[in-house]
């Protein structure tokens, strides 16, 4: 019986190997790899060495976030999207096994002029508790906060400032669904904080069966200037039930990524 | 292409588990060995931390839960000497209980020779056995026992790795259960009872350490707690009282930022590290740090799950409080702003978070909430008859 079965399991393999897919092997492969910078360098952690533009000298802790919806716009224009639709990454600076990943399918060849992802997770995607394995779990943003569309963080940007009373200070750059709240301090709706983000600078041509390498960094500096100088002096550390600090980092955020291809 | 190669691999796949299923029955003695079915529960983690060398059977299972309960682990007959898991994993209290043990003599951090708590207490608080299956980030405080560890001793065979290696370590060392192991196998093997219980687990009676300690880990993952009132209001079958959703909005808000640590799975724990504010001046050395060598993770510890919490004091690494009340009272008015202290603690500059005593209460009333109550009385986890006065009863 053991010797019929085995027998049956290698035959599977051979009639699956008989089969080719052409237009994969045509396609190309996109690597991706993370990187997180301040003022061009790899960020160094638990250090205070860093200011930002409103002037608070801080340190990171660790910083961990979803990119989801990886598209390709072509010189055409038309766009192409890369992952499935139920595709959601998550990055963690103290997993670097979370900073790469290659997309499954292939791109196709040709030229391309841009990439582009969504920071965070869209409302529609954004399920409470269809995390239940760590460490994507840990991101879960609380129910009431954050409705049917605001299951998890986007980011958390963990870290430390020295505050107006020259104290060395916590804060949590958190952010994901925010909400609006009456007088009374009772929640009346949410706002999602999502957004794209097109790089600059992404354009690639992808050969036949060739490899494409592209390199995404996230500019910490970023978060906290252009168009709003954030300051955690303002906000103070906890900010998920701040609406206003929330949207000064959505607004900042667009010009936090940049892309180098390889 | 694409569809035809998707289902040829799901072809590939179903036929290569029924393969190694099959495999994996005619490598043992026993062809009747009976598969036990891992709970998959809604919002619980789908990831189990089983090793392959021990899955889950019925048979293995039962046979775990026996020895689990059976005083003669000790390796004595005597009444007064008898010792087992259940001495201090006590069903009633969730497979917890107060009782704090003197660090094992001789094994790393854990169980180890250097094994004092903060303060100088040198003792090891009981963990309350349940939902083992589900953390994949290493057991004790610091997370020593993981898979990834390369520590090595010669009398422990599985190394530093599994449950099972807590198991073993619990049989042997001087602190636990200390057994006469010689005695222990003699005495076990001469009990008609046993003799049937291993050969239907493993096809013949032959009786070791390393099968009984194999068949308590199976029996321990087994042990699972999710029948609690905030499970169910999460998947929306009751109500919480007024105090207990206040208590619940209260943890899961920015200003207590309990959620962070404490949640993310309904396992109420990320299983991750942090140091909590407790202590100023770190004078433990079975933290983190011991297990990473990372100087900034001194005096971190992993975030307990707060399932059945209400009934495994004493609370922290060092069982340095009774109460719940003094737990909240601690990230109230308590914390400690060290460097090392982790920056998702609130009112790190002022002691804590500042509750008022409504709060507080509306805090404890959620944390009630989280007792798996049915589990304290399910039969499938109870001291089996077959024991008689061998067996480790509630006290």
């Amino acid at each position: 019986m053991k010797y019929v079965n085995y027998f049956i399991f290698v035959l599977i393999l051979v009639i699956y190997s008989c089969y080719t897919n052409e237009e994969e092997t045509f396609n190309g492969t996109l690597r991706f790899e993370i990187d997180h910078h301040v003022q061009g360098m790899p960020i160094e952690v638990d250090n205070m060495i860093y200011t930002n533009a409103a002037g608070n000298p801080y340190e990171i802790s660790e910083i961990q976030w979803f990119i989801s919806d990886v598209s390709l716009v072509d010189a055409e224009g038309q766009i192409h999207i890369l992952s499935n639709s139920d595709w959601i990454h998550y990055i963690d600076t103290d997993l670097p096994e979370t900073h790469f990943w290659t997309i499954m399918d292939g791109v196709r060849p040709g030229e391309y002029e841009m990439i582009r992802f969504i920071f965070g997770i869209k409302g529609e995607k954004n399920a409470p508790m269809m995390f239940t394995d760590p460490p994507e779990s840990n991101m879960i943003w609380p129910y009431f906060m954050g409705g049917d569309e605001g299951g998890y963080h986007y980011m958390k940007l963990n870290g430390f400032w020295i505050d107006k009373e020259s104290q060395r200070s916590p804060f949590n750059f958190h952010i994901g669904v925010g909400q609006m709240y009456d007088e009374n301090a009772r929640i009346t709706g949410f706002v999602q904080n999502w957004f794209e983000v097109e790089l600059p600078l992404s354009s690639f041509k992808m050969p036949a069966g060739g490899n494409v390498m592209a390199r995404i960094v996230m500019n910490v500096e970023n978060w906290f200037k252009g168009p709003n100088n954030y300051d955690h002096d303002v906000f103070g550390g906890s900010i998920m039930a701040n609406q206003e600090a929330m949207g000064q980092i959505k607004a900042n955020g667009r010009d936090v990524f940049s892309a180098v291809i390889k | 292409m694409k569809h035809i190669r998707f289902y040829f691999l799901i072809v590939i796949i179903v036929a290569g588990t029924y393969l190694g299923y099959l495999l994996f029955i005619a490598d043992t003695d026993a062809p009747d060995l009976t598969r036990y079915p891992v709970r998959q529960l809604k919002f619980f983690p789908k990831k189990v931390n089983m090793p392959e060398f021990n899955p889950l059977t019925k048979e293995g299972v039962l046979l775990g839960r026996h020895l689990f309960y059976d005083g003669r682990l000790s390796g004595s007959e005597d009444l007064d000497s008898l010792k087992s898991c259940a001495t201090c994993h006590i069903q009633s209290k969730g497979f917890g209980s107060d009782i704090k043990v003197l660090a094992g003599k001789g094994y790393p951090c854990g169980f180890t020779k250097n094994g004092e708590g903060i303060f100088g207490k040198n003792l090891h608080v009981t963990l309350p056995l349940i939902n083992l299956l589900y953390n994949s980030n290493g057991y004790f405080r610091n997370g020593f026992i993981r898979e990834q560890n390369l520590y090595e001793t010669d009398d422990l065979e599985i190394g530093f790795k599994y449950l099972e290696s807590i198991v073993w370590i619990s049989i042997v060392s001087e602190q636990v259960i200390d057994s006469n192991v010689k005695q222990m196998l003699e005495i076990i093997g001469s009990d008609q009872v046993y003799k049937s219980l291993f050969i239907s687990a493993y096809g013949n009676e032959k009786i070791t350490l390393k099968r009984i300690v194999l068949a308590i880990s199976q029996f321990i993952r087994t042990i699972t707690a999710s029948d609690f009132k905030f499970y169910h209001f999460m998947e929306g079958s009751v109500v919480l009282s007024d105090s207990e959703q206040r208590g619940y909005e209260l943890f899961y808000s920015e200003r207590t930022g309990c959620f962070h640590c404490h949640a993310g799975s309904m396992t109420m724990t990320t299983n991750q590290y942090y140091n909590n504010g407790g202590d100023g001046e770190l004078q433990g050395n079975c933290d983190r740090a011991a297990v990473t060598l990372n100087p900034g993770e001194r005096g971190a510890y992993r975030a307990p799950s707060l399932i059945n919490c209400a009934l495994n004091a004493p609370y922290m690494h060092d069982g340095r409080y009774s109460t719940l009340e003094e737990v909240i009272d601690f990230y109230s008015e308590n914390i400690y702003n060290s460097k090392l202290a982790d920056p998702l603690l609130k009112g790190l500059n002022d002691g804590g978070i500042h509750l008022n005593k409504a709060e507080k209460k509306d805090l404890l009333d959620f944390l009630h909430t989280l007792t798996d109550y049915t589990m304290l009385s399910d039969l499938s986890y109870a001291c089996p008859e077959a024991l008689g006065r061998f067996g480790i009863r509630a006290r």
